[in-house]
């Protein structure tokens, strides 16, 4: 390997950047999924984002995010919980602000989000129970929405934000969340009392998610369990409250849809993201796709090339291994020489793995880029250990198919090279 | 010694087959130091490589030793190889990157009971007997056509096998260097009873041997 100077270099190179690829991306899954800025009770949490009903009778079915009734009667009301609290997810919308035409996401919550999320305050501070109750025109903004409409680190707590011809007073700035942090991301925070969207009282559906604070990680079975146990309780029936919302659905959708069967989970953060990746077809959910399609690639034809590198680099030995198998070395030696050659190599390359991808994390932490600026990566020892094992793995799978093919390689046809 | 009994080699592709050997016997004794000559294409190397195991004829059977090699899996061929038989190269096949002292210990990497330190004293010993214990740091593209042939032969003796096969050894050198590498063949089959067969187009060489078979497309005519 010492003296193949130019292809140790080249293998070398591609394993390290394949690697540091993995590790980047691992560190990024690993953050996604961990408990990161501002939603830092992500692992005493379980969120509920959507409620099926069903119409067996009729053979249909309607999914949706939860009303407020919902989660105020029957999520809020739940034993073992700390907080519950509901908001939509951020709504991008075109509007008026401050005279300016912009796009801004809107999010509604209650006073307990605020809470539950543990947003870094540039300025002032969250809605309150009185914000909410009151129905107060009063917004919490990020510091980039601050920065575009009010200039750089400029007060607005107190001042006013127009927006569509209303008056909101700003009551806080918050450092905004990054795209992965999907329950807590927005631009305007607005109390969920403003809410204007139609819902009729009793109604099951709406547009809002609950997250269900417990106070241990050890509550999270028994909530979960509770919750199931509640949805069997939830009326589905012919009280007022179903006549009710029959009659808002048909109002809709003029479609007669009773519902006899309720369905909702109360998930772990891992589940309702995988739920929310299948599910969702928002902007979030084409982002992460398109990533994952580039992680893949990213992935995938480093790994390619590794083998193609691999094999030139046998290849370019095809005399020698002539002349060891002249005087005596089995197929079988050779491969394992070869692969053992390959997985140092590998191993190697997994080391200057590390040291890239820590620079690339802290340029990332450091600079931030774009969506993801808040986002906080790290190298731990899960992602060494992925890192590592990822190593060994391709070392074995690029080295061990071209030296098992060389290995085959008739004598007298290798000699000739 | 080595027998070969009804050998034939038939080269096949899409389009073509060529008969390189057909039907070929030959019986080598043990000590004996054999040459084959004939002209360019004949079978010379062939017959060679199936003698020494690097190729598979076609049809019919080898004997070392009186073990018939035909059934051999890749495993204990090679190990029987590696015991047996010592070759020589016309251009020499060294490993580049490694020293003179590395090339010579190869063999020896693929005999387990053998151990570092007995590897080094055995490549020493080999290359004192070809005159090179001076070169043994060397790279092969250091040394001359005639030194890197005795390297060759250094290599092919290390391991003490019973038989040295010799592809064309002084084909590549000048007469003087060729006359040397003769004497160290000369004095292997001699002083130590190595079985020697030997490839070559130099009837003066060929003479120095004890026998001398002639090939011509592809049949035993001498």
């Amino acid at each position: 390997m010492k003296r193949r100077k130019f292809y140790t270099f080249i293998s070398l190179f591609g394993i390290s950047l394949t690697l540091t690829i993995l590790i980047v991306l691992t560190a990024f899954i690993d953050s996604l999924l961990a408990p990161d800025y501002p939603e830092v009770h992500r692992n005493r949490s379980l969120y509920v984002q959507r409620v099926k009903l069903l119409d067996q009778t009729n053979n249909s079915s309607s999914i949706n995010p939860l009303s407020p009734f919902f989660i105020k009667t029957y999520i809020k009301t739940l034993p073992l919980v700390e907080k519950v609290s509901m908001a939509t997810m951020a709504v991008p919308m075109n509007t008026y602000l401050n005279g300016q035409k912009g796009k801004v996401s809107i999010k509604y919550t209650d006073a307990e989000f605020w809470d539950i999320m543990q947003f870094n305050f540039l300025e002032g501070k969250g809605l309150t129970l009185e914000n909410v109750d009151k129905s107060d025109n009063a917004v919490v903004i990020t510091g980039d929405l601050r920065d575009q409409y009010f200039g750089k680190n400029q007060p607005v707590v107190g001042k006013t934000l127009e927006m569509d011809d209303i008056q909101y007073r700003i009551v806080g700035v918050v450092e905004g969340s990054p795209i992965t942090a999907v329950y807590a991301g927005g631009d305007i925070y607005m109390p969920c009392s403003l809410d204007k969207s139609p819902q009729k009282t009793g109604e099951l559906s709406g547009r809002y998610h609950a997250i269900i604070l417990a106070k241990s990680t050890n509550d999270l079975s028994n909530i979960q369990s509770d919750f199931i146990n509640m949805l069997h309780k939830v009326p589905l029936g012919n009280d007022k409250d179903v006549a009710q919302r029959k009659l808002g659905k048909s109002e809709r959708s003029g479609d007669g849809f009773e519902p006899d069967t309720i369905v909702a989970h109360a998930e772990r953060y891992s589940e309702s993201f995988t739920s929310n990746m299948i599910d969702s077809t928002s902007s979030d959910t084409i982002f992460f796709t398109i990533l994952s399609i580039f992680a893949l690639l990213f992935m995938l034809l480093p790994a390619l090339n590794l083998i193609n590198v691999n094999i030139s680099r046998i290849m370019e030995r095809a005399s020698e291994i002539g002349i060891r198998k002249a005087f005596g070395a089995s197929a079988g030696t050779l491969t394992v020489q070869f692969v053992i050659e390959n997985v140092i190599l590998t191993l190697l390359g997994g080391f200057v793995a590390i040291l890239l991808s820590t620079l690339v994390i802290l340029y990332v932490n450091a600079k931030g880029i774009g969506p993801i600026k808040t986002m906080n990566l790290n190298i731990n020892w899960f992602v060494v250990a992925v890192a590592m094992v990822l190593s060994l793995v391709f070392g074995l799978m690029s080295g061990a198919y071209p030296a098992w093919r060389m290995s085959k390689l008739p004598v007298v046809e290798a000699l000739k090279n | 010694m080595i027998t070969l009994k009804n050998i034939e080699k038939v080269y096949r592709t899409d389009t073509i087959e060529t008969l390189a050997l057909n039907n070929i016997n030959l019986e080598v004794s043990k000590g004996e130091f054999l040459s084959i000559m004939g002209p360019s294409g004949c079978g010379k190397s062939t017959l060679l490589n199936i003698m020494g195991l690097l190729d598979e004829p076609t049809k019919g059977g080898i004997q070392i030793d009186n073990q018939s090699i035909t059934s051999f899996a890749d495993k204990k061929l090679s190990a029987f190889r590696n015991q047996k038989i010592g070759f020589i190269f016309q251009s020499y096949h060294l490993i580049n990157d490694l020293s003179v002292l590395d090339n010579v210990e190869l063999p020896l990497l693929y005999r387990p009971s053998v151990s570092a330190s007995e590897r080094r004293d055995l490549a020493t010993k080999a290359l004192e007997k070809v005159g090179l214990s001076n070169r043994m740091k060397h790279y092969p593209t250091q040394l001359s056509g005639g030194q890197r042939q005795r390297v060759a032969i250094a290599r092919a003796i290390v391991g003490n096998p019973s038989i040295i096969l010799a592809d064309e050894p002084t084909g590549n050198l000048d007469s003087n260097m060729g006359n040397e590498i003769m004497e160290i063949l000369e004095n292997l089959n001699k002083s130590d009873g190595t079985t020697i067969v030997m490839v070559t187009h130099d009837e003066n060489m060929a003479k120095r041997t004890h026998r001398l078979v002639r090939l011509f497309d592809g049949s035993q005519v001498a």
